[in-house]
C-alpha cells in the first residue's frame, strides 16, 4: 500500500457523524422538519453509521 | 435558517478530517512529482470517484436543481447524453495517449504530440480557465452562505480558502483526491435523504408527475422541435452540440477531469476510471435533478413549501436551500451545509491542482526556468498553491464588483473550449496531422465561435455583428456555437496539415493511433477489461434513458 488508506479517516468520519446524528435524534426526539413527518436525523444517522462501519471493515480486511 | 449547535459541531468535525487528511500526508510528499501528480500511485476507486467528484460542485449541486425545477427531468440530459459517451470514449480510445505518453499534463501530451505554440495556448487559457472558475465558484459559495445563513462574504470566502489552502499545500494532488472523495460520500449520504422526502411528500413519483406538466418527467418525449420544450433545443442541437462537440471537449481534454485518471497506478487503471465512474455519474441525477422537480410539485400542492419568486418567474437557484430548511432538521441540516461546503472546497482545490500543474511543467519549466533541480520545481508548486488561491480570491471579489466582465470572461473560454475535441481527435487519429494544422485550427475555431456569437441572437444575447438566426434559448445558441466551432476547427486542422510537412513517424510513436502498443489486458476477468465494461456502461445508460423517456 503505497499511499495511506483513505477508508480508515473517511469510515471514522462517517462513524461520528451517525453517532452525532443518532444521539440528536435520541436527545431531541421532538426536533422535525416543517415539511416531514419523519425521524430524518435517525434514518440518516443510522446509515451513516452502517457507512462508516463497512469502509472501516474494508479498510481492515485489506 | 438558523445554525444549532449541531450542525456547527458537523461543520467542525468535517473541516478537522479535511485538515486532518492533508497533514497526513504532508509526509508523502518528497518531490514535485509527489506533490503536482501523486506519482501515478492511487487506487482505482479513488481516481474514478475524484474523476466524477472534481465535476460535482457545488454550483452544480444548486444549478442541476434549479434546472430540475425549471426544465425537469431534461435536465439528465446533460449527464447520460453529455457525460456518459465521452466518458467511455476517453477510457476506452484516449487514456492509451495520455498515460502511455508519459506527459505530465494534457498540453504537455499537446508538446509531444505537435509543438510548443499549440502547447503554450492550450496551457495559458487553462492556466487563466481554472483560475477564473475557482474564483467564480469562491464568489458563488459567498453568496449562498450570505442569503442562506446570513454569514458575511469575506467570512466564507475566507475561510474555505484558507482551509483549501491549507490542505493543498499540505498533500498536493493527493490531498485534493482525497478530499474530492470524502466529498463525493458526503453529498450522496447529505442529498439522497433530500430527493426521496420531497418525492415522497409530493405523493411519490406517479403523483408527483401527475401534478406536472408531462415534459417535466419525459426526456426524449417532447425534444423533436425546439417549441415544444422548455429548454429550446431539439435533439440535433443536444446531441450534437451537447452529447459531442461540448462534452467530449470536456471530458476527453480537460486537464481538470483527465488529472484524475492520470495519477492512476497502472495503465488499465488509467482506462478504467472514466468507466467505474459512469456508473455513480448515471445516478447522481436522481440526487441532484429529482429534489428541483420535486419542489415544483410541492409549490403547487399548498401545503407550505413556496419556490421564490423572481421578477415575473421562479428564483431557481433557491430550490435546493428552501428544499432543506423545509425537509431537514437540525443535524441533518448541519450535514447537507457540510456536502455544499465541501463541493465548494473540492470544487475550488480541483482548479487549483490543475493549475499548480499546468504553471509548474508546462509554463515555468517551458518558457521561465528549464534545467533545475527536483526541489526548486517542488518549491514553485508549493508556491504556485498559493499564488493560485490568492488569484482566485482576486477573481471572486472582482465577479462581486463586475458581474459583466465574469460573463463575458466566461462566453471567451467557451470560444477557446469549444474547438479542442478536434485537436485532440485529429492528433490521437490521425498521424498526419501537423502542429501547425492544430495551432491554425484552434484558432480559427475559437474565431468562428466568437463570430457565431456575433451573428446570433438568443434572449437578448449576441448579435453583436448582426442578426441572421435567433434561437429559442441561450442554451440552444451555445450548442450551435460549439457545433460551428468545431467543425471549423476539424476542416482547418486537416486543411493545414496537408499543406504542411508532416513528421517523421519514428517521432510520434506511443502518442497516436496505430503507431502504438496498447498493452493488452491479459488473463483478467471481463470487468477488468475496458471493452466488455463500456459495453455494460452503454447498456445501462441506454435503459435509463428508456425508462425516463
Amino acid at each position: 500500500m503505497a499511499m495511506w488508506d483513505l477508508r480508515t479517516p473517511s469510515g471514522l468520519f462517517f462513524l461520528l457523524l451517525g453517532v452525532i446524528l443518532c444521539g440528536t435524534a435520541v436527545f431531541s426526539p421532538a426536533a422535525r422538519a416543517p415539511l416531514t413527518d419523519v425521524n430524518v436525523n435517525l434514518w440518516t444517522g443510522l446509515v451513516m453509521l452502517a457507512f462508516g462501519g463497512l469502509l472501516l471493515w474494508l479498510a481492515r480486511r485489506a | 435558517m438558523t445554525l444549532h449547535w449541531v450542525d456547527s459541531l458537523i461543520l467542525i468535525l468535517y473541516f478537522v478530517f479535511v485538515l486532518g487528511i492533508g497533514w497526513r500526508l504532508k509526509k508523502k510528499v518528497s518531490t514535485s512529482e509527489d506533490f503536482l501528480t501523486s506519482r501515478r500511485s492511487l487506487p482505482l476507486w479513488i481516481t474514478s470517484l475524484a474523476f466524477l467528484a472534481a465535476n460535482l460542485g457545488a454550483q452544480e449541486l444548486v444549478g442541476m436543481c434549479a434546472s430540475g425545477a425549471k426544465y425537469g427531468i431534461m435536465t439528465a440530459h446533460f449527464y447520460w447524453v453529455g457525460a456518459i459517451p465521452a466518458m467511455i470514449f476517453v477510457g476506452v480510445f484516449m487514456m492509451p495517449f495520455y498515460y502511455g505518453s508519459r506527459a505530465r499534463s494534457v498540453p504537455e501530451y499537446l508538446k509531444l504530440r505537435f509543438d510548443e505554440k499549440t502547447r503554450g495556448f492550450n496551457a495559458m487559457t487553462f492556466a487563466a480557465m481554472t483560475i477564473f472558475s475557482s474564483g467564480i465558484s469562491m464568489y458563488a459559495l459567498g453568496l449562498l452562505f450570505q442569503l442562506m445563513l446570513g454569514w458575511s462574504f469575506a467570512r466564507s470566502v475566507l475561510l474555505s480558502a484558507a482551509i483549501v489552502l491549507v490542505y493543498t499545500l499540505l498533500g498536493g494532488l493527493t490531498s485534493a483526491i482525497y478530499n474530492e472523495v470524502l466529498q463525493f460520500f458526503l453529498v450522496v449520504l447529505g442529498f439522497a435523504p433530500l430527493a426521496i422526502l420531497a418525492v415522497l411528500r409530493a405523493g411519490g413519483w406517479e403523483a408527483m408527475a401527475a401534478r406536472l406538466p408531462p415534459v417535466m418527467t419525459h426526456s426524449w418525449k417532447y425534444m423533436e422541435t425546439a417549441s415544444e420544450n422548455p429548454m429550446g433545443v431539439e435533439v440535433f442541437g443536444m446531441v450534437a452540440g451537447l452529447g459531442f462537440v461540448l462534452s467530449f471537449g470536456y471530458w476527453c481534454t480537460d486537464f481538470l477531469v483527465v488529472q484524475r485518471a492520470m495519477a492512476a497506478r497502472s495503465m488499465a487503471d488509467a482506462r478504467l476510471t472514466p468507466l467505474i465512474a459512469a456508473f455513480p455519474k448515471m445516478i447522481i441525477p436522481f440526487i441532484v435533478i429529482v429534489p428541483g422537480i420535486a419542489a415544483l410539485a410541492l409549490h403547487t400542492m399548498n401545503i407550505g413549501y413556496v419556490l421564490p419568486s423572481k421578477g415575473n418567474g421562479y428564483d431557481y437557484d433557491q430550490a435546493l436551500t428552501t428544499l432543506m430548511a423545509q425537509f431537514y432538521p437540525n443535524g441533518m441540516l448541519g450535514v447537507g451545509l457540510a456536502g455544499l461546503l465541501a463541493s465548494f472546497m473540492s470544487g475550488m482545490a480541483g482548479n487549483v491542482t490543475a493549475f499548480n500543474t499546468v504553471w509548474t511543467y508546462d509554463i515555468y519549466q517551458s518558457y521561465i526556468r528549464r534545467q533545475a533541480p527536483d526541489s526548486h520545481y517542488l518549491w514553485v508548486g508549493r508556491l504556485t498553491t498559493v499564488f493560485g488561491i490568492v488569484l482566485s480570491l482576486g477573481t471572486a471579489y472582482l465577479a462581486r464588483q463586475y458581474n459583466n466582465m465574469m460573463d463575458l470572461l466566461q462566453l471567451v473560454f467557451g470560444f477557446v473550449n469549444a474547438p479542442l475535441f478536434a485537436t485532440f481527435l485529429l492528433g490521437m487519429f490521425w498521424k498526419r496531422a501537423t502542429g501547425h494544422g492544430a495551432f491554425s485550427g484552434l484558432l480559427l475555431g475559437t474565431a468562428s465561435a466568437a463570430l457565431t456569437h456575433g451573428l446570433t441572437v438568443a434572449e437578448g444575447k449576441g448579435g453583436w455583428l448582426g442578426n441572421l438566426q435567433e434561437f429559442p434559448s441561450t442554451m440552444a445558441q451555445n450548442f450551435w456555437i460549439a457545433i460551428f466551432a468545431w467543425s471549423a476547427c476539424f476542416v482547418s486542422t486537416i486543411a493545414v496539415s496537408l499543406a504542411t510537412r508532416p513528421r517523421p513517424e519514428l517521432e510520434l510513436r506511443g502518442l497516436v493511433h496505430g503507431l502504438t502498443e496498447i498493452p493488452g489486458s491479459g488473463d483478467v476477468a471481463w470487468y477488468r477489461r475496458p471493452g466488455p465494461l463500456a459495453v455494460v456502461v452503454g447498456l445501462c445508460c441506454l435503459a435509463l434513458n428508456a425508462v425516463f423517456w
